[in-house]
């Protein structure tokens, strides 16, 4: 059910960034964008799907159209299967460097935790072209000092990964074999090789600040583009590594089909610090959320002609494909694969009998939202982008706003107390008006642990270190921050209230920006007993662009980056291809053709 | 001495400055403050490690408008800092000098005058000039309990007035920090930290 409220505002900002003619379209859908009380709910959040939007896809787009060159340079390794790979990447005139050391394996089947001290595979992202001894120098300082390590600007940053399944063991004895895996193979085992453990740059252990090369609008400009670019090139090295290691196994090992090596992702695990941060930072969220709802406006104001109509029947009814084979969790925790596959079939349906003509789409978008199912309607909405990829261009928003101070929180204290009482009635009655009080409703408080600043929960009644939260509550201070305005007159600035009370600077930032700027605030109270991580990280998770990402537990939820995502020959080629739940499945693709090879 | 990158004191700052009592709603204004400071003017860290038992000291002083005229404002920190209650204050004066056109704003009982350049420079990036005028020792440092006089007027803003040559280039090339003063934000930052226990370890994601 859609929520009826007045016209979203958009910053004037956001259009400046946009080429006239699709900003101008553009404004004239507005009023078909979604209110943040339905877009921000936990429900539709779980329900969130990746979108040629999400920051691996638009890193994918900017790849293939930049020609980006990745190549393997070097490779060692020893018989323990310890050893080192470097590889050489040229990014539109960026030249940067790869160093992977590769260290003894864990003991099979160990869940490399967050906490963990050990290493698998330590990754170092140069400037520059490849400098072993730099390397490593930065390995050394790794493995003396880890995360206390120090490094210096010419250092994008650290990322680390690990085996996480028998999957690399079961490839590489194939390869030795002369035999292939399957495409059900690998998909049965995950998917993947290796697992993502995590990019550690923008400044961390005196890394290299984002700020100073996205400031330049460069290729690694836009937020996240390097930690999933890391991501990105361990898919390569589990790819290189599991075909070294059977080589030396064997001198007549054979090497993984095109199609093969294209299907492979990477594994990724996300837990709580990504509520954290969504929670955190309220200008980024709104930063990644409303270009997406700009774009579901823009495609709802599209007619729905006949090539469009063909174009989503395609793309839905591989989603739903996709849905029907994707690895299933608690019915608590997501909506059964089957309930979204069956809703998307009624989608599929409806659109191979629509009668193409005048109509726009956003009449067939509400009529989807009686389907059945909440997710099934926001697949439907990311997968029409893909028909219009105008929308593509939204991404420069995010790109635009990230970094600078149009997006930031700061307090505007020539605001009355009165119109910052109206701001709370219209944009926070979700929590000013809720149940705050009773028993469960304020259960958790969020901190971070010893080891290694890990995010986690604990009970106020139990649990030591309450004095030491960090999570913002957005929900308690809002709703304290109410109660305190209450005994001040409307005509009070808020530059006088905080003089009094500078404690609630925070939540008064916060509730001025949304009212600026919608989609900052997630509807949910985090400190509530209810409250199910796993719907926040779904969305995290989906704003990066994982697809059919799989709740482990409510804390933990499980994913897939850059399945059948194009390989470097196909970057240097500018081929991207079809991939994600939209693209016929690997194993009904013709594959194989020289083209995608390596 | 340590190269410290402005994201990373960025992210430390506000865990750091909780531990030296800044509450959870100020935290990430008075770390934007202290990391500006830190990179264009130098001595913020220092500023807290040499002020640390008086900045959590109990109870904690809360600003307070004491006298007003159609002359000026009087506010009284009550031996609070600018680390404290700076964009605190400098708000009130933006909001007094929107009401009156032109504002005098005197601060007394207060601390901290190396977060001036900051705050005058978000000032004008808010629309505000200031003429501040704060007592200095023979030494050269800022009265301990001084009185600081703003002088407000409202002008167009400036933009960008805190994107100064020195703290890009900081944003660049980082800040070097002192081992001293390393060792403070790092032994800070980590103080938030909660010890772990296996109960924790079930909470964990």
């Amino acid at each position: 059910m859609t929520t009826t409220k007045a016209t979203i505002p958009v910053p004037e900002s956001v259009f400046a960034v946009l080429s006239e003619e699709f900003g101008s379209r553009l404004r004239r859908a507005v009023p078909l964008m979604r209110h943040p009380d339905d877009v921000m709910s936990p429900s539709v959040l779980r329900g969130m799907a990746a979108s040629k939007l999400s920051f691996a896809q638009t890193l994918v787009r900017r790849m293939t159209e930049g020609k980006w060159r990745i190549e393997l340079v070097h490779c060692e390794l020893s018989e323990d299967g310890t050893g080192f790979l470097a590889y050489d990447i040229q990014a539109e005139g960026l030249q940067l460097s790869f160093g992977v050391f590769v260290y003894p394996p864990l003991p099979p089947g160990h869940t490399r935790m967050f906490r963990d001290t050990k290493l698998e595979f330590l990754g170092i992202l140069l400037e520059g072209p490849i400098d072993v001894a730099r390397f490593r120098r930065e390995r050394d300082e790794a493995d003396t000092n880890l995360w206390r390590g120090r490094t210096d600007p010419k250092v994008y940053g650290w990322t680390i990964a690990s085996r996480g399944t028998r999957m690399f063991d079961d490839v590489v004895a194939a390869l030795v074999r002369g035999e292939q895996p399957t495409v059900e193979q690998i998909d049965a085992n995950g998917g993947y090789i290796l697992r993502n453990g995590g990019f550690y740059g923008n400044g961390r252990m005196g890394t290299r600040a984002w700020r100073s090369y996205a400031r330049g609008g460069g290729p690694l400009a836009m937020p996240y583009h390097i930690d999933l670019f890391c991501v990105y090139l361990w898919r390569l090295v589990s790819l290189d590594l599991v075909e070294a290691t059977a080589r030396m196994h064997s001198p007549s090992a054979t090497v993984l089909r095109p199609s093969v090596r294209r299907h492979v992702g990477i594994g990724n695990s996300s837990g709580l610090g990504t509520v954290a941060a969504l929670v955190r930072w309220p200008s980024r969220l709104a930063s990644f959320i409303l270009p997406r709802e700009l774009g579901f406006a823009y495609t709802a104001a599209q007619t729905a002609d006949a090539a469009s109509t063909r174009r989503l029947a395609d793309l839905v009814g591989n989603a739903r494909d996709a849905y029907r084979n994707a690895p299933e969790a608690a019915p608590e925790l997501i909506e059964p694969r089957e309930s979204v596959a069956t809703a998307l079939d009624r989608v599929h349906k409806a659109l191979v009998a629509a009668d193409p003509g005048e109509e726009t789409w956003a009449r067939f978008l509400e009529d989807a939202e009686d389907y059945g199912s909440v997710e099934a309607a926001e697949v439907l909405r990311s997968l029409l982008l893909e028909v219009y990829p105008e929308t593509y261009e939204l991404s420069r928003i995010t790109e635009a706003f990230t970094p600078g101070p149009e997006f930031a929180l700061k307090v505007d204290p020539e605001m009355s107390v009165g119109e910052l009482r109206a701001i709370l009635r219209e944009q926070f009655a979700w929590c000013v008006d809720a149940d705050l009080e009773s028993p469960g409703k304020r259960e958790f408080f969020w901190y971070r642990s010893e080891e290694n600043g890990e995010n986690r929960r604990g009970e106020r009644s139990v649990d030591v270190g309450i004095e030491r939260e960090t999570v913002i509550d957005v929900a308690g201070a809002v709703r304290r921050l109410a109660d305190f305005l209450d005994a001040y007159d409307a005509g009070t600035s808020i530059g006088r209230f905080l003089l009094d009370e500078p404690e609630h600077t925070l939540a008064v930032a916060r509730a001025q920006f949304a009212a600026t700027t919608p989609y900052s605030e997630i509807r949910a109270s985090v400190c509530d007993a209810d409250f199910l991580a796993s719907n926040t990280i779904r969305c995290f998770l989906a704003i990066l662009g994982i697809e059919l990402p799989t709740p482990h537990s409510g804390r933990w939820v499980r994913g897939l980056f850059y399945r059948d995502a194009p390989l470097p020959a196909d970057l240097v080629a500018g081929r991207e291809g079809a991939w994600g739940v939209g693209a016929p499945a690997a194993a009904d693709q013709p594959r194989d053709e020289p083209a995608m090879g390596v | 001495m340590i190269t410290i990158a402005v994201p990373e004191l960025r992210r430390y700052a506000p865990d750091a400055l909780r531990m030296v009592g800044i509450p959870i709603g100020q935290a990430d204004e008075v770390a934007d403050m202290l990391v500006w400071t830190q990179a264009v003017t130098g001595a913020a860290v220092k500023f807290v490690q040499d002020n640390r038992a008086r900045l959590n000291w109990r109870p904690q002083p809360r600003p307070r408008v004491v006298d007003e005229n159609a002359d000026e404002v009087v506010v009284d920190l009550r031996g609070g800092s600018l680390l404290e209650f700076g964009p605190r204050v400098f708000d009130f004066v933006q909001a007094e000098t929107a009401a009156h056109g032109s504002r005098r704003v005197r601060a007394r009982a207060v601390y901290g005058g190396i977060f001036l350049p900051y705050l005058v420079a978000r000032a004008a990036e808010r629309g505000v000039h200031l003429d501040v005028s704060f007592p200095e020792t023979p030494q050269g440092d800022f009265e301990p309990r001084g009185e600081l006089t703003i002088e407000a007027t409202r002008v167009p803003a400036t933009p960008g007035a805190l994107q100064t040559d020195a703290y890009r280039s900081a944003v660049d090339r980082g800040i070097e920090l002192s081992d001293a003063d390393f060792t403070t934000v790092i032994g800070l930052f980590e103080m938030l930290r909660v010890p772990t226990s296996e109960r924790s370890r079930t909470h964990a994601g």
